[in-house]
């Protein structure tokens, strides 16, 4: 009785580990992610560039896709601003 | 026939004078920035009811400016971030009340600030040059750590000019600074209605209502504080990332380098 019910769950237990496959490919060269970051003032034209780096991505890949993020993402505590009125020319 | 011409040119006279009266000249400027990226916008600035009214579009920038970009040299990849708005700023010089109001952008704030009014002086360099077909003469002067040049047409009877520029003794045509980082070219003078310019200034008037508002001394102690807003910009900045240690201390670099209340060097 006690094997009959242990075989099942050893069979599930394997189907359960097995399932955590991991599909990331580690890049052995890889160290560490640099990306420099451009900050530039809207009305003055002003700018600013920081460099950063990140020891937790794995490959050049992984390093691309968070500076991909980082461009498309919404890190910027930015809202919906009213715009400036301008007096229309004449002409 | 001599009486019927003097009165038609007396009449005229009393036609064109009534509309000078109910028309108030705008001045406008082609406004350069070089202090970074440089750009380009437009500048609109008239009198009306003895306070100065300037405001700008919004800000083109020279080059294109891409979210991401590739280092060709190192290969990293730079990501492109810009403070709040569109680029488009104001300035309100209120003579009567000694105040001025300046609309500025960091970080993700857009921040109105309120100074004491600044009175420019004008000295003649003895130069005379003919800009855009206008007989100018140069002047200069010096406001919070840069000279500036100007060229005006004393034949009129102007004393405002862009941005915090005022006391011209004439029509200020070209305005510059020594280093070449900021110019302000006048490309047209045009006239516009009493009501097409009162409802502008209630239109600024209540978009300015909309700002956050400080001192300006606050507000350069918070564009000290904070990289001119970068650090505010990036403060969401993912915790995987580290900013690397720079050893190099920022310097100003904006329209104004040193105030008043600030140590001579």
């Amino acid at each position: 009785m006690k094997k009959l019910f242990l075989l099942p769950m050893l069979c599930l237990l394997f189907l359960v580990m097995s399932s955590f496959s991991s599909t990331e490919v580690l890049d052995e060269d890889f160290s560490t992610c640099w990306v420099t970051l451009t900050y530039t003032n809207m009305n003055t034209g002003e700018s600013h560039t920081e460099t950063y780096y990140s020891n937790s991505r794995t490959s050049g890949a992984d390093c691309a896709a968070g500076a991909q993020a980082l461009a498309n993402g919404d890190f910027m505590n930015s809202s919906d601003f009213r715009r400036s009125p301008v007096l229309a020319p004449a002409f | 026939m001599r009486f019927f011409l003097l009165f038609i040119t007396f009449f005229s006279q009393i036609y064109l004078f009534g509309q000078n009266n109910d028309s108030i000249p705008v001045l406008e400027y082609e406004v350069n920035y070089n202090l970074g990226k440089a750009l380009v916008k437009k500048g609109y600035v008239f009198n009306y009811k003895k306070n100065t009214y300037y405001h700008t579009s919004k800000t083109v920038f020279l080059e294109d400016i891409e979210k991401l970009s590739i280092d060709e040299v190192t290969g990293i990849p730079n990501v492109n971030v810009f403070s709040a708005g569109d680029g488009s700023d104001f300035n309100i010089s209120y003579k009567q009340k000694n105040e001025h109001i300046t609309k500025h952008s960091i970080g993700y704030e857009l921040i109105k600030t309120t100074e004491v009014l600044q009175t420019f002086i004008w000295k003649p360099t003895g130069i005379k040059k003919i800009v855009n077909g206008r007989q100018c003469v140069e002047l200069t002067s010096y406001f919070r750590g840069r000279t500036y040049l100007a060229l005006v047409d004393l034949s009129v009877p102007i004393d405002f000019g862009p941005w915090k520029f005022n006391s011209f003794p004439g029509l200020p045509v070209l305005i510059y600074d020594t280093e070449n980082k900021l110019k302000w070219t006048l490309t047209n003078v045009s006239k516009e209605s009493d009501q097409k310019i009162k409802k502008f200034i209630l239109e600024l008037k209540d978009y300015s209502k909309s700002l956050k508002e400080m001192t300006l001394k606050d507000f350069i102690d918070l564009y000290d504080k904070t990289n001119n807003g970068y650090d505010m910009a990036t403060s969401k900045m993912p915790r995987d990332y580290q900013r690397e240690k720079s050893f190099k201390k920022r310097k100003r670099g904006g329209l104004e380098l040193k105030f008043e209340w600030e140590a001579k060097d």
